[in-house]
């Protein structure tokens, strides 16, 4: 219970520290807001005046803060100033294509990186272990970026196969199309997350596969198999659950370049357009669901370690 | 860029920390991939410093539209771009501005990252709760919108992406720094020293830090291979320095419109990016291995 | 494939809720922004021409191409997608939207407006070229200052309501109010309904061209039922209702806008056929050029509209599979916005040293494919006053350099110091890249100071003391007097007030011309001092002009009927571009089977 209410204490803290950052920063950036909110195109004193009284920038940003805080508690995200839309409506359409790209993203990663990693640590130091090694380095330090130019330059313009530019198709609306555009996407994501998942995999099996436990349940005539995903695998996923959870943390902002590259209607590009166009409320709605979000899955991450390795779970309870 | 930067840095980091213990104890010869690394890493620092007084090296702001969209040949290794700028020379000054940058943020990431973690990770208790606060709103924060404030009102220039990298990654190194820390602070000769009456000062420098450099050094090499990617990222956004100094995120994007008609634009700044980041990734998991080796004789 | 969301540029954005506003025509006493662009279509090709009074040249000056007149009996049905530039800012209400050429596309299929620009501009003489469309005439009494508004009778919104004077009156009235448009229409003095279809509207002093800011945004007419719903907060802003062809579907903010038919539609093509002739449209934001082409080349979309050169060269190349029509007169220039208050630049010689020592069809080759003609002043091809050699500086570096070299001998030997003011665009950042290059071979100190979009227009409007030289686009439009407020010294407020007159520039000359051009109503005469007044530029050197604007509105084979937009007084076609240069109209697109 007091791990409990320990973590929701930070929780409040970090999205209070992250959201306030967030308007201090976004005033400090050059340039009148109200000149951008209304696109320079007013030019009377006394209606810029009047933009800045309704977007709260005529008050010290403690005050926008609190404002801000106030209406978000009543469940008021507030009006997009850009697009004139509520920021829940903007949310609402932009949140899945990002959160499509990061499952599938993290599925497509974990569902080539498990068995590979598995079996190189099961024939660790063997030609398998060694090759996949050097290919897991290779895509590690290829930018997620360089890789989408290449996957584009092949697979867009050279072979016509996939769209440069997608358009973001609901999977209930057409699910064919629906996968076809967010492809190049995810693999420009999946693959260097393969690389790391794949080679912290192996890493942990490896000193797994070291243990008593695992000798004897050998002794004792258990299939390679069996000992293998239903002994060893558990244990040995503890860094690869930091790394996915850290990888999800930061996709829920929105894996900024590559929607920009694709210019998929993501949370990311939408911060980007957000900040641009100095639409303050956009802006705090996405930092505050990204604060939101990563803390969510910290929280799900230590949940997830307890439940693996009992021992966490023993050391809490006496904590 | 959001968090791909902190989403890429800490499960490296942590990746270099998984090591295979099987093989402690075995001395293993560094692999020809190993001194390929190396070579690629010092061939490219050479080149980059006495880029001025080398011969095949030019001017990387003359511009020449007569010149421009060259493929490459042997007038222009690397072919010019759509200014007739030679992008062999651009890649090598290029090279010059990232690694300064990335080098320079990850120094000082980690002096002031290390440092807290180094604190944190051997005090416990309300410093380290404090800091795991800070480190998890930091983490938290979109990365873009610093960025975007740090240029915006400070301008594009070297010092500011500087600025905005080292920012950026003193939260990872905290982490890493204090588990580092956390694993010897608990140790007998700690233990040992705090026992006959060491005082604190004494036991960090004294016995903690020489045990957690190493590791330090690892992370400084793969974090430098980060922060190069993540300039480039932030060149992709047109948060990185000011034109015409180039740098190779910022000619990945510029060639990225032409990359059907004029692939080499874009592709040779990849390739040299690709290249230098797998050396440091290679050089610094090799030391990792070899700093842990150590450790487990010690 | 896309880059980062490149948005149009600051001075077309800006232009917009100034420049969308309708035209001006010479008028006296006129005291409002400046009008629209338009484009005729003309008979296809370039021809020679010469519109200058002085000299004949025989240099290709670009006349806009026209698709082919329709010869098929148009079919009804179907879907059509349009790739747009950009999203608009607080859509879709007429009176706060900020509306550049992709709005004006988009909500002319929802909105119409009072009165339209003809196809043929009035064939030069400016007040000849409007025409009513909403309205059924608008006639002013001897003194101009007392007009007579007659509302088309048998029209309803939408939403069931009709078009009659307390429409008219309400919009009208709204948009004097607003924040955006008022401004526009501050001579306009009282606003009244004569009768159930008649409004009478009063102007402070005799505005000759006032009809001509009734064809942009201004004359826009909402339901106002919709409107004040909207203003209660019972409505929403972005489910606009208008009159026009089709009705509001869906609205996707940043992708796309769909619209369909509107069954009620009060017009009917010549063959007796209600139109519109499509189901429906959809009107998809494609922000980044290259990446619209793309999608028109590989069918996912059906029409588009670009300015970019790398698009319209690639496009040409295809004009069998992908015909496009070109709007090459009354665009923008592209140009060099000089902060000329200070020192060095409030220097002629400085100024005109930058001209001689820039390369610009180098720099249009690098950044535009070579397509857009070489600028000489903001006068683009087709305006009042347009001049195909005004004498304006070509590109001499040696030229430069002697300029340069005789400010050094003043200066002590110091050379003068320029900063470049960029976004961060590719196309912004390449050409300053070149500037800077030109500049520094002639003896300047340059440096380059990249700026985000939002700040960019602020720190141009206040006059920032950073910005010096910064890339610009606008001056789009027909007659001169649609140039008064960005040159003339009465709106060239001081540094850290708001200015249109961004560069702060004060040319006795230029101002008297300007005036004189407002209050001329002999369109010779008009054109004399136009021309004045771009030799003023040549000379004064206080732009460095590149380039004007290309707008290509391409399209499937089987997209028929873009520019066949009649005018509902039988008098001929709606201009295209009318509003806006890039905007096309849907309302009599079919599609070919």
């Amino acid at each position: 219970m007091r791990y409990f209410r320990q973590k929701l204490v930070q929780v409040v803290i970090v999205l209070m520290a992250t959201t306030f950052l967030s308007i201090f920063l976004m005033r400090q950036l050059k340039g009148d807001p109200a000149i951008a909110i209304t696109g320079g195109l007013v030019n009377d004193p006394v209606a810029l005046e009047h933009v800045r009284h309704e977007w709260s920038l005529d008050r010290p940003v403690p005050i926008q803060w609190l404002r801000w805080l106030e209406n978000t508690a009543k469940g008021n995200l507030g009006q997009s100033s850009a697009f004139n839309v509520p920021v829940s409506t903007l949310i609402k359409e932009r949140l899945p294509v990002t959160l499509y790209l990061m499952v599938y993203a993290q599925i497509l990663s974990l569902l080539i990186a498990i068995p590979m990693g598995v079996y190189a640590a099961y024939r660790s130091n063997r030609t398998f272990d060694r090759v996949s090694n050097t290919v897991a380095f290779g895509l590690l330090s290829l930018p997620s970026f360089v890789v989408a130019i290449f996957l584009v330059l092949v697979f867009s313009l050279h072979y016509h196969l996939f769209p440069a530019a997608p358009k973001y198709v609901s999977p209930f609306d057409n699910p064919v199309l629906h996968f076809k555009n967010l492809f190049l996407p995810v693999v420009s994501i999946a693959l260097a997350q393969v690389a790391v998942y794949m080679r912290l995999l192996r890493a942990d099996m490896v000193a797994t596969l070291q243990n008593d436990f695992v000798t004897m349940a050998r002794a004792k005539g258990m299939s390679t198999a069996r000992i293998l995903f239903r002994h060893a695998f558990r244990p040995s996923t503890f860094s690869l659950i930091t790394a996915a959870a850290v990888n999800v943390g930061a996709l829920i902002g929105g894996a900024v370049i590559i929607e920009q590259l694709f210019g998929l209607p993501g949370m990311g590009n939408l911060t980007v357009e957000a900040i641009a166009r100095r639409d303050f409320l956009v802006v705090q709605a996405c930092v505050a669901l990204f604060a939101v979000g990563f803390v969510l899955v910290n929280f799900l991450v230590d949940i997830a370690y307890a439940f693996i390795d009992p021992r966490i779970r023993h050391a809490r309870a006496l904590a | 860029m959001t968090s791909t930067v902190i989403a890429e840095t800490v499960p490296l980091l942590a990746a270099t920390l998984a090591d295979e213990p099987g093989e402690a104890g075995r001395r293993r010869r560094p692999s020809v991939a190993m001194w390929l690394s190396v070579a690629w890493i010092i061939g490219l620092t050479l080149v980059a410093v006495f880029a001025d007084a080398l011969p095949f090296v030019h001017d990387p702001k003359r511009t020449n539209l007569v010149h421009a969209h060259k493929s490459p040949s042997s007038t222009f290794w690397f072919g010019t771009d759509k200014l007739g700028r030679d992008i062999f020379t651009r890649a090598v000054y290029g090279a010059r501005t990232s690694l300064m940058i990335a080098g320079l943020s990850i120094v000082i990431g980690l002096a002031i990252g290390g440092t807290i973690g180094l604190l944190a990770g051997y005090f416990r208790k309300k410093i380290d709760y404090v800091t795991s606060l800070a480190v998890d709103v930091m983490l938290a924060f979109p990365a873009l919108i610093l960025a975007l404030a740090i240029t915006s009102t400070l301008g594009h220039g070297v010092k500011q992406v500087v600025l905005a990298l080292s920012v950026l990654s003193i939260a990872p190194l905290i982490r890493v720094v204090r588990a580092q820390t956390l694993v010897y602070a608990q140790r007998e000769f700690v233990l040992a020293a705090k026992g006959l009456g060491a005082k604190d000062a004494r036991v960090l420098f004294r016995e903690i830090l020489p045990n957690v450099v190493p590791s330090m050094l690892t992370f400084a090499l793969t974090g430098l291979a980060i922060l190069i990617v993540a300039e480039g990222g932030l060149a992709f956004l047109g948060q990185s320095v000011t034109v015409p100094t180039p740098t190779w995120g910022f000619m990945i994007v510029e060639g990225y419109p032409d990359l059907e008609r004029y692939w080499w634009i874009s592709i040779m700044p990849c390739m040299v990016l690709f290249l230098t980041v797998l050396s440091f990734n290679l050089v610094g998991d090799q030391l990792s291995k070899r700093f842990d080796i150590k450790e487990s004789l010690a | 494939m896309t880059q980062r969301h490149r948005r149009p540029s600051p001075g077309r954005l800006l232009a917009a809720g100034v420049v969308g506003l309708g035209l001006v025509a010479a008028a006296c006493g006129s005291s409002a922004k400046s009008g629209s662009s338009t484009s005729t279509s003309a008979g296809g090709g370039t021809t020679t021409a010469s519109t200058s009074a002085g000299p004949t040249t025989s240099i290709t000056v670009p006349v806009n191409t026209t698709s082919a007149p329709a010869v098929d009996k148009p079919v009804m049905g179907g879907k059509v997608t349009v790739g747009v530039e950009a999203e608009v800012a607080h859509a879709w209400d007429p009176r706060v939207m900020q509306c550049d050429v992709a709005c004006q596309t988009r909500a002319r299929t929802v909105f119409e407006p009072l009165m339209s620009v003809s196809a043929d501009f009035g064939n030069g003489d400016t007040t000849k070229a409007v025409h009513p469309f909403l309205a059924e005439s608008l006639t002013p009494d001897a003194t101009y200052k007392t007009w007579t508004l007659k509302v088309r009778p048998g029209i309803k919104f939408t939403d069931g309501t009709d078009l009659n004077a307390d429409a008219v009156v309400f919009n009208l009235v709204a948009q004097t109010k607003s924040a955006l448009i008022g401004p526009a229409l501050a001579n306009v003095a009282t606003i009244t309904k004569a009768d159930d279809m008649t409004v009478t509207i009063t102007t402070k002093t005799p505005w000759v061209s006032f009809p001509a800011y009734l064809t942009g945004q201004a004359g826009f007419v909402a339901s106002p039922k919709w409107l004040q719903a909207v203003d209660a907060k019972a409505a929403d802003p972005t489910h606009m209702v208008g009159t026009g062809p089709f009705m509001f579907d869906s609205y996707t903010p940043g992708q796309s806008l769909i619209v369909k038919r509107n069954p009620n539609y009060w017009r009917k093509d010549q063959y007796g056929n209600q139109l519109p002739y499509l189901d429906s449209v959809e009107l998809r934001v494609i922000a980044d050029d290259q990446t619209r082409t793309k999608a028109l080349e590989a069918g996912d979309i059906d029409v588009l509209h670009t300015s970019g050169g790398q698009s319209i060269s690639d496009l040409r190349k295809q004009k069998d599979t992908l015909p496009m029509i070109e709007q090459a007169q009354f665009g923008e220039t592209g140009y060099v916005l000089l902060h000329v208050n200070k020192p060095p630049l409030d220097d002629q010689r400085v100024r005109c040293a930058m001209s001689y020592a820039v390369d610009k069809k180098g720099l249009i080759d690098a950044t535009a494919a070579g397509v857009n003609p070489v600028a000489n002043s903001p006068i683009s091809p087709g305006q009042e006053g347009f001049l195909a050699d005004n004498g304006a500086p070509s590109f001499d570096p040696a030229k430069a350099k002697a300029l340069v070299d005789a400010y050094k001998k003043d200066h002590a030997g110091v050379a003068p110091t320029v900063v470049l003011g960029t976004t961060t665009d590719q196309i912004a950042l390449t050409q300053a890249q070149l500037i800077q290059a030109n500049l520094q071979d002639v003896g300047f100190k340059t440096t380059i100071k990249q700026i985000e979009q939002s700040a960019y227009i602020t720190l141009a409007l206040l006059g920032d003391k950073d910005f010096q030289a910064f890339g610009w686009r606008n001056n789009a439009g027909f007659s001169i007097d649609q140039q008064y407020i960005w040159w003339s010294s009465s709106t060239a407020a001081p540094d850290g007030q708001l200015a249109l007159n961004f560069g702060r520039m004060k040319d006795p000359k230029i101002d008297a011309d300007l005036a004189a051009a407002r209050g001329e109503p002999d369109a010779a005469k008009r054109k004399v001092l136009a021309e004045d007044i771009n030799h003023q530029f040549a000379t004064q050197c206080w732009i460095l002009p590149i380039g004007w604007t290309i707008w290509g509105i391409a399209h499937k084979t089987s997209i028929q009927g873009i520019d066949q937009n009649p005018l509902p007084d039988g008098t001929g076609r709606v201009g295209l571009g009318q509003g806006f240069s890039g905007q096309f109209g849907l309302d009599t697109v079919w599609i070919k089977k």
